[in-house]
């Protein structure tokens, strides 16, 4: 863009002016954030939860896979090198949980990603050019939020088996949706922003003014929608797991681990206390931490 | 309006209609066929000769223009699994039992969920409300399978104040027998705790917004009575969240759960439907995928159309204020 001589100073300052404002709202965020005893608290939740599945490896007293066949269903403390007790085929009740972390989390990121790398486009694409093409969007949408969610994933599972990546790619196929659908919402609003008019009205290329006008403003909301999502796509592989379509065998899952522990339950309480527990603590975590991010987020909060 | 139904009536039927294309080519897609297991070894004659009696020994293109047919007076066909029946009677029947547990669900969900989101609102930022958002929280993000079998644990084993033995799916046992109530008192529970969180989160996220509003302000300040003001004001005003909730909510509860059913052995079509998977009965998935879908669009429908009748503000099918 050329811009006159005489009035590079009032743009430079008009530039500056947002550049501020643009900084404060992330640091009125962070504040905001800060100050929610509960978005601290999934904060730290997810932080720890993290850490469990990044160093799985290492905190471990036991490969996840190994059976002690003499050791079968021994409860927590019962010997010292299973603090957790053991499952029902021998295995580190303690290990499996750890690595479960790792299954979760891996299945949550996995399965976001995927809907961010396909719901972002598509769903700008439909908001930006309107028209046909968003006709065709909608209609699909409209579709596939039609098809009953679960009920498609089981089909899609027994169509191709169970397994940690085809449980990813099943659980991406209907979670795209409502990214895309949110990403349309933000453009098709923001479309008619004055601001974006205004870019309009100085020659801006297109491309331009959707990375640097559209794309900044819209990051907010889809953020919020990926930290829940993350949750909800971990939720999806533990029910698939609960009714053992989901992750195969050796690899633990905590879904699988209380779906197996039902039989077992009545005696051996601490196979399905264990993975209970760090499912609501992991839910949780992500589900404050969510709600934290919304309300920060949300400029209209911010007081 | 008249016009804007008709519409939407329309593009129900395309959904339903692709729906049916699409679930036809991925349950045939899937590897192994309803008799190729079942009853032990069949003679090839015999096989053959179920093959042509279902009509599955015609081409794909041949099958799904029959079942269209067929479906389109109301005939779903035979279940695979119980050729005795069709598959209407047998999806009403276990729909029965599902219905039960999700009429009482929609209930106390929506009783509690309400109650829990108003007192919240109205008591805002203090401890209860706290609690309560964190007890709304914990049945949103606790899977139903866990509640389940905690419950079953607790009430079933421990403390023997229920028994073990599933849902009665012969129909005996109506809401109002009092051994029934013992009966549904676990699953209702457990099913009913996430959908409850997520309603109270709705309401008390809408009413809060309500009630920063200055008509409330004005209305307290002209000295309506705090009931009044809650009722004519504030409730009336924060509907329209509520439909939301209730527009994804109740399709949900109303087809039953796979988790609940699974774990309380309650023969519904949530239960049903797995089953249906694993055997290949392909009347059946087609039925049932056709039935959800169905009741997810008309209430998708049903609750546009509900905006319209709760806020005179909001206008279909023309352009509508962003």
């Amino acid at each position: 863009m050329q811009t006159a001589a005489t009035t590079k100073p009032r743009a430079r300052s008009l530039f500056d002016r947002t550049a501020k404002s643009h900084r404060t709202l992330w640091h009125n965020a962070l504040r905001q954030f800060m100050r929610n005893r509960f978005s601290v608290l999934g904060l730290c939740l997810v932080s720890f939860f993290i850490f469990l599945a990044v160093f799985a490896d290492l905190l471990a007293p036991h490969p996840y896979d190994k059976v002690y066949f003499d050791r079968v269903l021994l409860f927590p403390l019962e010997h010292a090198s299973h603090p957790l007790g053991t499952d029902e085929v021998g295995r580190d009740y303690l290990s499996r949980l750890l690595h479960g972390a790792r299954t979760s989390l891996f299945v949550g990121l996995a399965v976001q990603s995927i809907a961010v790398v396909i719901g972002v486009p598509v769903g700008s694409i439909a908001g930006y050019m309107g028209g046909k093409v968003d006709f065709v969007f909608t209609r699909v949408v409209d579709i596939m939020s039609a098809f009953p969610g679960l009920l498609f994933t089981i089909l899609i599972i027994s169509l191709w088996g169970g397994g940690l990546f085809k449980v990813i790619v099943a659980l991406s196929i209907t979670s795209w949706l409502g990214l895309a659908r949110l990403t349309r919402a933000q453009f098709l609003q923001l479309r008619e922003s004055g601001y974006v008019e205004a870019a309009v009205c100085t020659g801006t290329p297109e491309p331009r003014i959707i990375a640097r006008h559209i794309i900044p403003n819209a990051l907010t909301p889809l953020l919020v929608a990926v930290s829940f999502g993350i949750p909800a796509a971990m939720y999806g592989e533990a029910g698939l797991s609960f009714l053992g379509i989901g992750i195969n065998d050796p690899l633990p899952s905590w879904g699988k681990m209380v779906g197996v522990s039902n039989a077992y339950v009545r005696v051996y309480w601490h196979l399905a206390l264990f993975p209970t527990i760090a499912i609501a603590l992991a839910m949780l975590g992500f589900s404050f931490m969510g709600d934290g991010l919304r309300d920060a987020l949300d400029p209209r909060l911010i007081e | 309006m008249t016009r804007y139904v008709t519409g939407r009536i329309l593009s129900l039927l395309f959904v339903m209609w692709i729906v049916s294309m699409v679930t036809f080519a991925m349950m045939h897609a899937v590897p192994g066929g309803p008799f190729d297991e079942t009853k032990g070894r069949l003679p090839p004659a015999a096989r053959e000769n179920i093959l042509r009696k279902y009509g599955l020994d015609k081409p794909y293109h041949v099958q799904y223009l029959n079942y269209m047919k067929n479906a389109l007076r109301l005939d779903f066909g035979i279940p695979f699994s119980n050729p005795t029946a069709t598959v209407t009677e047998v999806i009403l029947s276990r729909w029965r039992v599902t219905a039960q547990v999700g009429i009482l669900t929609v209930l106390f969900a929506f009783g509690g969920g309400i109650l829990m989101g108003v007192f919240a609102a109205y008591h805002q930022n203090s401890l209860l409300d706290n609690a309560v958002t964190f007890l709304a929280m914990l049945g949103v993000v606790i899977p139903s399978f866990v509640v389940a079998l905690w419950l079953i644990l607790i009430f079933a084993v421990r403390l023997d104040l229920v028994p073990m033995r599933g849902w009665s799916d012969s129909g005996e046992c109506l809401i109002g027998d009092v051994a029934f109530c013992s009966d549904w008192i676990l699953p209702v529970f457990a099913y009913c705790i996430g959908p409850m969180g997520v309603i109270g989160r709705y309401t008390r996220a809408s009413v809060v917004d309500v009630m920063r509003q200055d008509y409330t302000r004005t209305a307290r300040a002209k000295g309506v009575s705090e009931r009044m003001l809650m009722f004519r004001h504030v409730l009336r005003n924060a509907q329209i969240p509520m439909i939301t909730a209730l527009a994804t909510e109740v399709p949900n509860l109303m087809t039953g759960s796979i988790f609940i059913e699974s774990t309380f052995s309650i023969n519904g079509l949530g239960k049903y439907f797995v089953t249906s998977v694993f055997n290949r009965d392909y009347p059946m998935i087609m039925a049932l995928f056709l039935l959800i879908a169905f009741l997810w669009s008309l209430t998708y429908l049903l609750s546009d159309l509900a905006y319209t009748w709760v806020d005179p503000r909001v206008r279909l099918g023309g352009a509508q204020a962003a």
